[in-house]
């Protein structure tokens, strides 16, 4: 009796086992685009108390081709708040056969290290199955973790990268009595279901299934705010000894304030220096301004990522005496140096990365990476990027700019936003001179003033490179045909706004053609855009044009002719409008000297998915308009 | 091949050269005294003093290793000391007063240490140096994984202008590791003083390689005298002594195989070694030992003895195929069909072959060697060939390294002549080597006849456009192009095709072309049988022509003409290294539009790289009334060039990119033809 017993569960197991794991099964629609299909991604997340929880996924992954090997192993990272207590995994073939178990062996436990990081207690165990020859295949992975910091509840996304297709998914929070869940659904089919569990507390599940694998298209939005997604967080938590509440941003700031309090101290030479420093200053702007300064001569960025989850800063003393923290330390010892020039500042907590989406302003929660200083100061007021060596206070780039921040104040905090810059921020005017042979050969000086976003990769270079490198990277850039560098330079230039100029001589070998009697003039080498891409496949998603679509370049170039040309023909002014921008461009030939000037002026934004094919036909435009050549023709 | 010649432009100006114990180099300068550098003892003048690039991040001022051998509680230890001073002149540079060092464990217990780590910031004010120095909050231990440990320290109040020095010991049991670590004269920043030494007693003998293309202003070895085994005090040994002075920095170059090829470097690996009153440990040293290790190898050589289970497949294709061509062709379709590659590099068999075929799957050697294995089941000679892949580095004749290694093909002779055959990529043509695969040389492994072997291919990589275009009055042009792939433009064209489809390989296509309406497109030859791989396109490109009154401008190389020279810097240091030689060849013929004619149109040229390294060649000419043909062919001739044939290269694209930008003129109405 007992032995049949087994035959039942065994076969009951192979009969379930071949549906989940044969690649066969997968329906024709969710291969479609895919590089894999998950057939299962089940979280189960289950809260035992504010400070303790467990986490329980199983994933089964069908691989379809070789673009999707990736999927085959498995990184899960801990930290000592955090124990991996089941790492298990399995290796199926297209039949859904066993081919291999993971063995203990075969996972791996390393430091996350990274080289920006000087210290990190972030560890990572990783397995990952050997490369298989044929496809598909299927993999499955059950990890089971204990997680004893609960400031961060997890996120769901099971389809979290394009190519990839969900057969069916589940997410599962079981939350003690007395316990409330706070979540967020965003594109979601059907919202989650809410049930009593035995115990007196309540079960939350969410469920999906058929999602056909997504191509992201250029110019999409991010990942995040297209493909299906549920955040989820605490009301309260409990890290090793502080408790904190959350469920406004009031309280986010609190517990930020609570950690870090009283870590302002610096030393009295110290204090005295910044009152040396600042004496000659009458205004706070101006203060901030010396103080950033020293600040940006004097320390240096390390990453530390210690304390309370990486939470908690280094004393300002420390870094008073060591010169050197990260960006909490960093943003807590430039509000102590501006406190003691009677200057009150607060950090402000930011999500930071130029492709960052902005916070979930209505979900409270642990969004941030980063952390700034907000200098309040009538209206005017600035926002320090404490950790970085380089250009004016207030300048935050697309790093922490355009987007929301937290301010922690000492009595709860409020959401505030950083600067967003305009296209009349973001400006490259160019005056090129150009000095034609009559073999099309060519002396040319550039002199391009680049400010705001567009001035970044240049600051960036200037900063980072030395001249050889810097000579490189810019031949890389500069689109004439054939050319010699004769020399370059690059200027910082002073401002509230940082601004950078460069200056460059060349000779270009063919800057116009010749052939015969004619002489071939491009009007615009140095500043033509080319076309977008083209649509293959009818637009789906919403045409997202980011901070570096706003902006404005102007371009004088003045062509010196070589005796006796005439243009054969006449160029009529263009002028191209656009809900993206407006273009335009116009000539002057005045005897032997030839003026063009161009202008265009690009606005971010968010367009409808329609748009997309308008947005295809002015760059087209544009790009012709940019290729416009004038011939001339040999007098006699 | 171009290749093989033995050409007075050495690659690089230290091949390297064996040292072994018995050797008596000459010292080339024994006069070159070290800077007086101490730790602590700086003066302001340090500050201010001359740099080679004064633009870089930082420079090292005084780089100095030492390696040394102890003894200790009955264990061998190399001691490598390290003093380093470095200015730092921008912000980027911060992050070298981060100092990293790896150490690894062992696996009884034993593992490397840092000691003695002392580290100081010095600053310049007002003409007073001031000093911080490290204290041990700024150390970190980090366990990177199980076999290797970092240490880090950060050293304290650093800016513009600092200079930061620090030295340290790192000691190493023999058991860890035995061959004393790479030590680069090149860094990514310059490098003032860049000194190394060691003392290696008489027990043991390395080989040392150097590398790069930087001269050594000191290289010495002197005899000199260790107490290294108790009871044998003042054993003879040698002392080295290697310096680069004012090394620039390393800087990368587009067309390499791969950095560390390049750089200034000196590397030591163990041959063998023997204490006193104990065993010989001896290592590979001649290349005779290495292949009789390879041959007598389980793992390798042992594969390719038993082949009888290969008797039925090698049976069959004896019966089915006459010609010996065809039979090698069948072999090598045998093995590639049937087992798929990991992917994996290796010269050693996983598995062994047996399993492998069973298991149709397997690494490079895997597949390779169960090639050879059938070729010699069906009667014919066939040999593995080691080499090193592009990205692995370059192997060096002189030196009998097997870790220089990491694949292996197969050679068979035919009609006298070597054919290298691949098996792990199903698109390979036979008797063509993979992209990776084309480094320099490879060692054919027999147990009397071994020999190097050219790893330069054959095949070119052959780009081929045939186009047949009418121009319409109003510019546009319609027509068919023929884009056909040969050689290794054929590989990789079959490999995208069968990676990514037809739909997405023409999108690809498109993209790159955004002007083009593609009414049509065709793929045929996907099959590496066929000769090539061929895409017909019939397409219309709008407003191709400019248009102006009543003339046409066209440029006659559409979108496929050079538009920038791939060559923009005007200097280069190491050879240009492409692996094969290329080719591309355009050709359209254009019918006019009614009533024009040409007007203009741009002059021959052609032009030739010396000693027939390769030549471009433009024409156009009327045929008939109306049709105008234009030919433009470019020619590659070597798969590397060297660092003083670049110019001329350059210039040869020059050319390429100026006539390609040339328009023709079409006008309508009558010419008055001139008599």
């Amino acid at each position: 009796m007992k032995y049949s017993f087994w035959i039942l569960l065994l076969t009951g197991q192979v009969a379930w086992a071949q549906n989940e794991y044969k690649a066969s099964a997968i329906e024709a629609s969710l291969k479609e685009n895919a590089h894999s299909v998950i057939r299962r991604y089940e979280t189960i997340f289950t809260v035992k108390s504010p400070g303790e929880a467990t986490e329980r996924t199983h994933t089964v992954i069908t691989v379809l081709d070789k673009e999707a090997d990736s999927q085959a192993q498995k990184m899960v990272y801990y930290d000592k708040f955090s124990k991996i207590t089941s790492f298990e995994g399995a290796l199926y073939d297209a039949e859904g056969k066993l081919i291999k178990r993971l063995k203990k062996s075969d996972i791996e436990d390393y430091s996350t290290y990274a080289d920006y990081n000087l210290f990190d207690d972030q560890r990572v165990k990783a397995a990952s199955f050997p490369k298989q020859p044929t496809y598909p295949y299927t993999v499955e992975f059950l990890i089971e973790t204990t997680e004893r910091n609960l400031m961060f509840y997890p996120t769901w996304m099971p389809q979290h990268q394009q190519n990839v297709a969900v057969e069916q998914s589940t997410y599962t929070v079981h939350m003690p009595a007395g316990l409330a869940l706070r979540y967020k659904e965003m594109n979601l089919p059907t919202p989650g279901v809410v049930t009593d569990s035995p115990e007196g507390g309540k079960t939350y599940t969410w469920k999906l299934a058929n999602l056909p694998a997504v191509e992201f298209e250029p110019l999409s939005p991010p990942a995040s705010e297209i493909l299906p997604v549920v955040y989820t967080a605490p009301t309260e938590f409990d890290v090793q000894n502080h408790k904190g509440k959350l469920t406004s941003w009031s309280d986010v700031s609190r517990f930020y304030h609570a950690l870090n309090d009283g870590r302002d101290i610096i030393p009295d030479a110290l204090k005295q220096r910044v009152l040396e420093l600042t004496k000659q200053e009458t205004t706070t702007a101006g203060k901030v301004r010396s103080l950033y300064k020293f600040l940006q001569e004097h320390t240096r960025y390390v990453s530390i990522q210690l304390g309370i989850g990486g939470w908690q800063t280094i004393e300002a003393e420390k870094v008073a005496m060591h010169k050197y923290g990260d960006c909490k330390a960093l943003t807590n010892y430039t509000l102590a140096l501006l406190k003691a020039a009677g200057i009150k500042s607060f950090p402000a907590l930011v999500r930071a990365g130029d492709d960052e989406p902005d916070l979930l302003v209505d979900f409270p929660s642990f969004q941030f990476n980063h952390v700034i200083l907000c200098v309040p100061d009538g209206r005017d007021t600035l926002f320090l990027e404490c950790t970085s060596g380089h250009g004016p206070a207030g300048y935050m780039s697309d790093f922490t700019g355009n987007r929301h921040v937290l301010l922690i104040l000492p009595d709860g905090g409020r959401l505030t936003q950083t600067p967003t810059y305009r296209p009349t921020d973001n400006r490259q005017q160019r005056r090129i001179t150009v000095n034609l042979t009559d073999q099309g050969d060519a002396d040319a000086n550039v002199r391009t003033y680049y400010s705001g976003l567009q001035q970044d990769a240049y600051a960036s270079v200037m900063q980072r490179l030395n001249r050889d490198d810097q000579r490189s990277w810019l031949l890389k850039r500069i689109r004439i045909p054939a050319f010699e560098l004769n020399s370059f330079a690059y200027n910082e230039q002073p401002g509230t706004l940082p601004a950078v100029t460069e200056t460059l001589a060349l000779t270009a070998r063919r800057w116009a053609t010749v052939s015969g009697t004619r002489l071939f003039l491009p009007l615009n080498l140095l500043s033509a855009l080319s076309p977008a891409e083209p649509l293959t496949q009818p637009r789906r998603a919403m045409v997202n044009l980011d901070a570096s679509y706003a902006y404005e370049d102007s371009d004088t170039v003045v062509y010196q002719l070589p005796k006796g040309y005439v243009p054969e023909y006449r160029i009529e002014p263009i002028s191209i409008d656009s809900k993206f921008g407006r273009y335009k461009s116009e000539l002057a030939v005045n005897g032997d000297r030839v003026t063009y000037v161009r202008h265009i002026q690009m606005q971010g934004g968010r367009f409808p998915a329609t748009a997309y094919t308008e947005w295809v036909d002015f760059r087209k435009k544009v790009a012709k308009a940019d290729r416009t050549q004038l011939v001339f023709i040999k007098a006699n | 091949m171009s290749f093989s010649k033995s050409s007075p432009r050495v690659l690089g100006l230290l091949t390297g050269w064996l040292l072994a114990g018995l050797t008596l180099a000459i010292a080339q300068k024994t006069d070159v005294k070290s800077p007086d550098v101490k730790l602590g003892r700086i003066s302001p003048d340090q500050f201010t003093g001359p740099k080679t690039d004064s633009t870089a991040e930082a420079t090292v001022l005084y780089n100095y290793g030492e390696v040394t051998f102890e003894e200790n509680n009955d264990q061998l230890w190399l001691h490598y000391r390290c003093h380093v001073r470095t200015q730092i002149h921008k912000k980027s540079a911060y992050d070298r007063a981060t100092i990293e060092l790896y150490t690894r464990r062992g696996k009884a217990g034993q593992h490397e240490f840092v000691s003695e780590f002392v580290g100081n910031t010095y600053n310049l004010a007002g003409g007073q140096v001031m000093v911080d120095k490290f204290d041990k909050a700024g150390h970190f231990t980090e366990k990177a994984s199980e076999q290797v440990w970092l240490e880090k320290f950060t050293l304290p109040n650093v800016r513009e202008g600092s200079i930061i020095e620090y030295s340290y010991t790192i000691q190493t049991p023999f058991s860890v590791g035995y061959n004393p670590r790479t030590w680069h004269f090149q860094q990514d920043v310059p490098v003032n003083w860049s000194e190394y030494r060691i003392t290696i007693p008489d027990y043991f003998f390395y080989k040392i390689m150097m590398s790069g293309y930087l001269a050594l202003l000191v290289n010495e070895n002197k005899p000199s005298n260790v107490d290294l085994i108790p009871g044998h005090r003042g054993a003879g040994a040698i002392a080295y002594r290697f310096v680069v002075k004012d090394a620039p920095a390393f800087r990368n170059e587009a067309y390499i195989t791969t950095d560390d090829d390049y750089r200034a470097k000196i590397d030591f690996e163990l041959a063998k070694y023997q204490l006193p009153n104990a065993v010989a440990h001896d290592f590979s040293v001649s290349w005779e030992t290495l292949d009789r290790t390879l041959l007598e190898s389980a793992d390798f050589g042992g594969q390719i003895k038993r082949t009888g289970f290969l008797r039925d497949p090698a049976k069959s294709i004896l019966t089915q195929h006459t010609d010996t061509l065809a039979r090698i062709r069948a072999a090598y379709d045998f093995v590639r069909q049937n087992i798929k590659w990991t992917r994996e590099a290796s010269y050693w068999s996983q598995l062994g072959i047996r399993k492998v075929l069973e298991n149709k799957k397997g690494n490079a050697a895997d597949i390779n060697l169960m090639l050879i294995a059938l070729l010699r089941e069906m009667d014919m000679e066939a040999n593995p060939v080691i080499l090193s892949t592009r990205s692995h580095g370059r192997i060096n004749e002189q030196y009998p390294l097997l870790k220089r290694f990491n694949y292996v093909v197969a050679q068979v002779a035919v009609g006298g002549k070597d054919m290298l055959l691949d098996a792990t990529d199903v698109l390979l043509t036979p008797g063509m080597l993979p992209v990776h695969c084309l480094n320099g040389s490879g060692r054919l492994i027999h147990s009397s006849k071994s020999r190097f072997i050219s790893l330069s291919p054959l095949e070119r990589d052959i780009d081929s456009f045939t186009g047949e275009f009418v121009i319409a009055d109003d510019g546009e042009i319609t027509g068919t192009l023929k884009h056909s792939h040969g050689g290794y433009s054929a590989l990789s064209a079959r490999t995208s095709f069968a990676s990514e489809g037809k739909t997405k390989y023409l999108d690809g296509i498109r993209k790159k072309r955004p002007v083009w309406q593609v009414e049509k497109a065709e793929f045929t030859g996907a099959d590496p049988m066929a000769s090539a791989f061929n895409t017909d396109f019939s397409i219309t490109i709008p407003e191709a022509c400019g248009r102006a009154g009543n003339r046409l401008y066209l440029r006659p190389m559409l979108t496929e003409g050079y538009g920038t020279n791939p060559f923009k810097e005007a200097n280069r240091i190491y050879p240009v290294d492409f692996g094969f030689q290329k080719e591309m060849t355009f050709v359209a013929t254009y019918t006019l539009p009614k009533g024009y004619q040409v007007e203009e149109m741009p002059k021959p040229v052609s032009m030739v790289l010396p000693e027939n390294g390769g030549r471009f060649m433009y024409q156009m000419a009327m045929n008939g009334d109306n049709k105008l043909q234009v030919i433009s062919r470019i020619l590659l001739r070597r798969p590397l060039y060297y660092a003083e044939e670049y110019g001329a290269l350059r210039e040869l694209f020059t050319q390429v990119v100026a006539k390609h930008a040339e328009q023709i003129v079409l006008k309508r109405g009558e010419v008055v033809e001139k008599k």
